[in-house]
């Protein structure tokens, strides 16, 4: 591994780790607020709309509009040679909820903002899981 | 329910460590530098300091407290605030009331971080939690990514293109020229710009600020402190800060200052017409569009249009980022959020050798850090005025 792309990994909490579960089963797994009903951000401590802690897990879509893209020109992950392509996307269920995401296919090339796209989930050799551009269209 | 104003707190002593592309030093021996340098300007005795406001990445994990027992300085009123690219607008509001107050009498207000090779891609990696959770993973963790996702959205949005940030990047470049603390300043052309290597896209190198070693840092205290000791000082008429402010816009385009620009300038007495000169937070020109635009000089989506109408330079009709913003001086961490307040403070009390903008009264900073992968968190300005 180059040493100048290492950097730390996320740290599983208590309150993220079925995020993270879900990720490694290829599944887009976020927290429904049982008070307020609303859907949180995947690395929320707790439901940021009303603070409470009473959340269930809801497996969501993958469904997702494209907000913004980059392509990387430097090197930024170890094994992923540059240009990277990398979106930033809102969920189907809940559009205030944002994710990123790697496009290694370039499958967002192209594509206006709004675009409809669909999320999976790859992991690395260390277990790490991260989100990735697996379709484009609802 | 309306802040109180400021009641005649002023800034004095502005002190610029000069700037180094890479140093082995440490953030430190940056900030004792200034502190120095703070005492020589202002012919005071170290222990006539009671008050210290730091800012500083490299510090961690020492905060203020050891910067005291370092320096050997003893104060009766101490803050650190680890706020990035907004530190010198927070700082100066903090120190403000303590001096209001008398919890101090001179506050000194030091931002400084060093640089080593690597350094900046080892601070990124742990800038913060939600980046090293949410886009580290996906090789998307540092300023460049997260400003271009900004860039991309914005020239979406508004139908901006590339020449209208390499207008912003070649004046604020011809601003350097005659400031020596500047690391670039060799001028640029549009043409250089737009042939500038893509780094993150659609942001270009030449859009980047370059990350250095460094410290800058002023003197607050009330006035009539700076009046008997014969200090070159100007006023702080009004300052804001704002953090995490629209937090459900999906990617950011605009920042807290459009949410408080008119407390600003009520406070102030003075429109964005009444401005002599504006020092933004320069780090990528898609944020110095967003300042233009809500700090209220032209409308949402018109910052570029307003570049290119008007003459940044200091005998321009809109000097702006007079010194040539980081930019061109380079970004010298935390330091790079007390540039603006700096050169401000230059121009007001006529010390901005070889490029003063004349007869300027009036000069708006603004400040902008934190940013959290997808969006800038803090946001903050001040109006200052010559005495």
């Amino acid at each position: 591994m180059d040493s100048t792309l290492d950097r730390p990994l996320p740290v599983t909490t208590l309150e993220t780790e079925p995020f993270w579960e879900g990720a490694r089963a290829g599944r887009l797994v976020l927290m429904r607020c049982a008070e307020c009903g609303r859907l949180a951000p995947p690395l929320a401590p707790r439901c940021p709309a009303c603070l409470s802690a009473a959340r269930a897990p809801q497996t969501c879509s993958g469904r997702v509009s494209l907000r913004g893209r980059t392509v990387l020109h430097l090197p930024a992950l170890p094994g992923h040679p540059p240009p990277l392509v990398v979106v930033e996307c809102a969920v189907a269920e809940e559009p205030a909820v944002m994710l990123v995401a790697l496009d290694p296919e370039g499958i967002s090339e192209r594509l206006p903002p709004g675009a409809a796209l669909r999320l999976g989930f790859a992991t690395e050799a260390n277990g790490q899981a991260y989100a990735v551009v697996a379709g484009a269209g609802a | 329910m309306s802040r109180a104003a400021f009641r005649d707190v002023v800034l004095a002593c502005p002190v610029s460590v000069p700037y180094e592309r890479f140093s082995a030093r440490g953030a430190q021996y940056f900030i004792g530098t200034a502190l120095r340098g703070l005492l020589a300007e202002g012919g005071l005795a170290k222990r006539e300091v009671d008050g210290l406001c730091a800012s500083s990445f490299s510090l961690f994990p020492d905060s203020g407290i050891g910067l005291l027992r370092a320096l050997g300085l003893e104060a009766t009123w101490l803050d650190t605030i680890p706020l990035g690219g907004a530190s010198g607008i927070v700082a100066l509001r903090r120190a403000a009331r303590a001096v209001e107050s008398g919890d101090a009498d001179i506050v000194a207000c030091i931002a400084g971080d060093t640089c080593a090779p690597g350094g900046f891609r080892e601070a990124t990696a742990r800038f913060s939690q939600a980046s090293q959770d949410a886009v580290y993973p996906v090789g998307a963790g540092g300023p460049n990514a997260s400003f271009a996702m900004i860039t991309d959205h914005y020239m979406r949005r508004f139908g901006a293109v590339a020449e209208d940030f390499g207008r912003l990047c070649v004046a604020q470049r011809a601003n350097a020229g005659p400031n020596p603390r500047a690391l670039l300043r060799k001028p640029i052309t549009l043409e250089e710009y737009l042939a500038s290597r893509p780094i993150s896209a659609p942001v270009r190198l030449l859009d980047c600020v370059m990350p250095c070693a460094g410290a800058e840092a002023f003197l607050v205290m009330r006035r009539e402190e700076a009046e008997a000791r014969g200090l070159p000082h100007c006023h702080l008429l009004a300052a804001t800060e704002r953090h995490n402010a629209y937090a459900d816009d999906p990617v950011q385009e605009r920042g807290g200052w459009a949410a408080d620009r008119e407390t600003l300038f009520a406070a102030a007495g003075v429109t964005p017409a009444g401005v002599d000169l504006f020092q933004s937070y320069d780090d990528y020109p898609v944020i110095s569009f967003l300042q233009l635009e809500d700090l209220g000089f032209c409308a949402k989506g018109e910052a570029g249009a307003f570049v290119a109408a008007h003459d940044l330079s200091t005998t321009g009709d809109f000097p702006m980022n007079t010194g040539g913003g980081q930019h061109s001086t380079g970004q010298a961490g935390a330091a790079g959020g007390f540039l603006g307040l700096t050169e401000t403070l230059r121009q007001l009390t006529g010390a901005a050798e070889g490029r003063a903008v004349p007869g300027a009264r009036i000069g708006l900073v603004s400040g902008f850090g934190m940013i959290a992968y997808d969006r800038g968190l803090s946001c903050g300005a001040a109006v200052l005025a010559a005495a």
